[in-house]
């Protein structure tokens, strides 16, 4: 426990570190926009001291290492969307500030998830709620970035995908540690056809990717069935050919994967533009400030990663990668210690999500895979992402707290 | 229970090996990826080249002795690039995107990595080269071209349309290269659109683009085949009536002159049609289309710059007398480059090797003198064996002694040469001719074209005549 302090508070004060120097090196370079912009930049330091002091006193027992990490990947997106886009900094920053609360309110109810599994109707009530955010974009929805799947309330916008990810993770853990018989693995794939659908025909791709392949994992998980997982990918490719055919969107983005030089110009300007910038940086990086990741389009969000990629260089890059991979294990963890089968589920399912999103997005935007538009979890600008980002890690951190505090009792009555 | 968590480990090493192949593609990517990337013509859409051009001073395009053919300046703060012979060499060195914003050409284009400082800078260089302020300056491009033969060869052909190819036949490199008529390319960017609609084409390169029947001057293919593979074909008397029929096709003679009785020797030196489709008809359609591969008429020469792919039709098995009768004088559906004629004169010239044809000599780092990059002399062809190419030499001193190409003529050395007059169907004949000289020991190979001007041996040869004298009279050892 001490010794998980020392070393949080090391890590702590290297992230500190990075931040003076990157932002000496951007107000120096760039005008700053404004006096109040650097200071409100400042403020992140205090904020995320403010953070981890709280969570060293609320939960001792607690992840304090997902958060340390979530910690540098917000640091590192607040040091880019300076560069590229100084005036939503602010913005970011808001959204930081909200999903820090959420974290601890989300560590707190997440300590109860018991409750979850206890409601009556429970399964009913997951669906409902899934499917009632899911159609009324069709409704309500305002196209954004080519998408049609945002919801706005007087000037903010909402992915409601964003809270049906973690509903349908709760509904599927629920229903999986019940059910396991060849039927009810036939009702998920009728529902999650369903879902994967409505994200098809909203043309966003990533989401309905993520969702498909989170299903297969929590499958995997609370079945062992190799059979299920196996005949699940064949479908996925399947779905893949299937939709080449039939949706245009899903035909663009497949050719411009395959051959990204048949239209620069047009279709395949944003991929090219990314490559461009990769190779750019090399194995070192142009270094902060000397890159041109301005060149990019949606750079802020989407291919964050890019220009990461162009002024860090491979080995900053290669970084990220790193600190994701260490979040994944640190999640699968929680599931792997976590107190009963539900609990797990959910766990694996938060995990499998957020690694599976951080994978297709970077995999798209280096042409590994197609690309399709998902954001990069803490580090792309976006209010919706940033907070599921820390909810997740909040109900990870909840899950780990109930095991911990048990362990503890456990302890203290013998 | 206890398969869950076996279940939750399998995941987790599945989702390790999803990341770790990320990061072996983006090492792959930066490994092999990035460099074909930044080479790649597709690089015009990366705006980091054209941001990178204002902040380097762009190297300069020398000629074989030091002459500045293109150099950039600063003038009130912005770089200007200044081409010095301008229209004389327009074709050639092409122009950057410094002039005409939407792309560059030429010379330009091939080296505009090399003019942009770009090759050999792992990060340490640069790093040492930005400390000593050494990374804002392009590599200079030193060419084969020697730019007073370029100015008289550009002189000699005036107003007239053509293009004039010289080479060193023993190493290749390309001594002048012209096409006319050209264009300023100091003033392009104000003059593109007049210049790109221009009914001359001034902005074709045609020593390497324009594809023009070869006429008579391809009567060294035809007796390289006929010499290679029915040798004593030469020993026959040929009968000239002034005209041939073939097929029931009749072929004139130029100016239809009946020499009568006449042997192989003669019809060379005078050109005479009918003997040589004598002689194409018995070395065979298979000889003749071979000898015509061998040098290099089925497709595009390897060059600096673009050049276009020359043609040979294959003449059909039955039926294809008429064609083969054509082909043999040069005509029907053959088209070729000046530089391919060039290099078949060069063939003969160095006993029957042509060398690779280049401009580029060497790339060189302004301050600190380092060589970069060098083209080194390559052999290219080979069509034919040293006798049989000294035999055709001797015909071809034959042609400029007492033949056709009398006009190519300098006292004190002896020529070899070719005249052509292709007919074609867009006007007056083509005038062609090829040579070099000494012909004891070559140092130049010339071709000549003069679009619609006539005769090869009155237009085109004393073109030739004045490029040889001029390169000869400085470099005669």
């Amino acid at each position: 426990m001490e010794e998980y302090v020392k070393t949080g508070a090391k890590a702590l004060r290297n992230i500190f570190w990075i931040f003076i120097i990157a932002f000496m090196l951007l107000f120096i370079y760039h005008k700053p926009q404004g006096i109040n912009t650097i200071y409100y930049t400042l403020a992140f330091l205090p904020l995320i001291y403010f953070a981890y002091y709280l969570h060293v006193r609320l939960f001792p027992m607690g992840e304090i290492q997902l958060l340390i990490l979530s910690f540098f990947l917000t640091e590192m997106g607040m040091i880019m969307i300076y560069r590229v886009a100084p005036y939503l900094i602010i913005k970011q920053m808001i959204w930081i500030f909200v999903g820090f609360i959420l974290y601890f309110m989300f560590s707190y109810i997440s300590k109860y998830y018991d409750f979850f599994y206890n409601l009556k109707y429970g399964n009913y009530i997951y669906l409902a709620i899934s499917f009632i955010l899911l159609l009324s974009t069709f409704i309500f929805g305002k196209e954004i970035g080519g998408a049609k799947n945002w919801l706005t309330f007087g000037g903010v916008s909402i992915q409601p995908a964003e809270i049906v990810k973690i509903i349908y993770i709760i509904f599927l853990a629920r229903y999986l540690k019940e059910h396991k018989e060849k039927k009810d693995i036939i009702t998920i794939a009728i529902l999650t056809f369903l879902i994967v659908i409505i994200f098809v025909i909203e043309k966003d791709l990533g989401m309905a990717l993520l969702f498909y392949l989170t299903t297969l994992c929590m499958l995997f998980v609370a079945t062992s069935n190799l059979l299920y997982t196996s005949l699940g990918m064949v479908f996925l490719g399947f779905g893949g050919i299937i939709s080449y055919f039939l949706f245009n969107h899903v035909r663009v983005r497949i050719e411009a994967w395959l051959n990204p030089w048949m239209d620069v110009p047009g279709k395949t300007y944003q991929i090219v533009q990314s490559l461009f910038a990769i190779g750019a940086g090399g194995f070192f990086g142009t270094g902060l400030g000397m890159g041109h990741p301005e060149y990019i389009p949606v750079v802020a969000s989407d291919f964050i990663f890019s220009a990461i990629s162009e002024e860090f260089g491979m080995l900053g890059s290669v970084a990220i990668i790193l600190v994701y991979l260490v979040i994944m294990y640190r999640g699968l963890r929680v599931a792997l210690n976590a107190e009963d089968e539900f609990g797990a589920l959910i766990a694996v399912g938060l995990t499998s999500m957020f690694s599976l999103q951080v994978f297709t997005i970077i995999g798209g935007v280096i042409k590994f895979i197609p690309l399709t538009g998902v954001t990069l979890p803490f580090v792309s600008y976006g209010g919706s992402s940033m907070i599921m980002s820390f909810i997740t890690l909040g109900m990870l951190n909840g899950i780990a707290l109930r095991e911990e505090e048990n362990v503890e009792q456990f302890k203290t009555q013998y | 229970m206890n398969n869950l968590k076996r279940n939750i480990k399998i995941l987790f090493v599945v989702f390790s090996v999803l990341f770790f192949s990320l990061i072996g593609y983006l090492s792959y990517f930066q490994l092999y990826e990035r460099n074909k990337l930044i080479t790649s013509s597709y690089s015009v859409y990366n705006k980091r080249l054209i941001e990178q051009e204002k902040k380097i001073l762009r190297g300069s395009i020398l000629d074989r002795n030091g002459n500045i053919l293109a150099k950039s300046e600063i003038i009130n703060n912005e770089q200007v690039r200044q081409y010095p012979d301008g229209p004389a060499f327009a074709n050639v060195i092409g122009y950057s995107r410094r002039i005409y914003q939407q792309g560059s050409a030429g010379i330009e284009n091939a080296y505009d990595k090399e003019l942009l400082g770009m090759i050999n800078k792992d990060p340490m260089t640069f790093l040492r080269e930005t400390i000593l302020g050494k990374g804002q300056r392009g590599d200079n491009v030193i060419l084969t071209l020697d730019k007073n033969l370029q100015n008289v060869a550009y002189n000699a052909l005036g107003d007239r349309k053509g293009a004039v190819v010289a080479l060193d036949p023993k190493t290749g490199e390309v001594l002048a290269m012209v096409s006319s008529p050209s264009y300023d390319p100091n003033t392009l960017g104000k003059n593109w659109n007049t210049l790109m609609n221009s009914p001359d084409a001034v902005m074709l390169n045609r020593a390497t683009q324009g594809l023009f029947p070869p006429g008579s001057v391809f009567k060294i293919i035809t007796t390289s085949a006929a010499l290679t593979y029915k040798p004593e074909i030469l020993n026959q008397i040929f009968d000239s009536k002034g005209y041939i029929v073939v097929d029931g096709n009749k072929i004139n003679d130029y100016g239809n002159i009946a020499y009568g009785t006449i042997d192989f020797k003669k019809a060379f030196y005078v050109s005479c049609n009918s003997v040589f489709i004598q002689v194409g008809l018995e070395v065979g359609r298979s000889n003749l289309e071979n000898m015509a591969d061998k040098y290099g008429i089925n497709g595009a020469i390897p060059f600096d710059i673009p050049t276009a792919a020359n043609q040979f039709p294959s003449i059909p098995v039955f039926g294809g007398k008429v064609q083969l009768a054509e082909s043999s004088i040069g005509q029907g559906k053959i088209l070729v480059t000046p530089l391919t004629m060039a290099l078949m004169a060069s063939a003969v010239a160095n006993d029957g090797v042509i060398m690779k044809p280049y401009l580029m000599k060497y790339v060189q780092d302004p301050l600190s003198g380092d060589i970069l990059e060098k083209t080194t002399p390559t052999k290219y062809l080979n069509p034919i064996s040293p006798d049989v190419a000294n035999k055709i030499k001797q015909l071809m001193v034959g042609v400029v002694r007492e033949g056709t190409g009398t006009a190519a003529q300098i006292p004190g050395i002896t020529v070899a040469g070719k005249t052509g007059t292709a007919e074609n169907p867009h006007g007056k004949s083509h005038a062609w001719f090829v040579c070099f000289a000494p012909a004891e020991n070559p140092k130049i190979a010339v071709s000549v074209i003069v679009e619609n001007g006539g005769t090869g041996g009155d237009v085109a040869a004393p073109i030739a005549s004045e490029v040889m004298k001029a390169y000869l009279s400085t470099n005669s050892k």
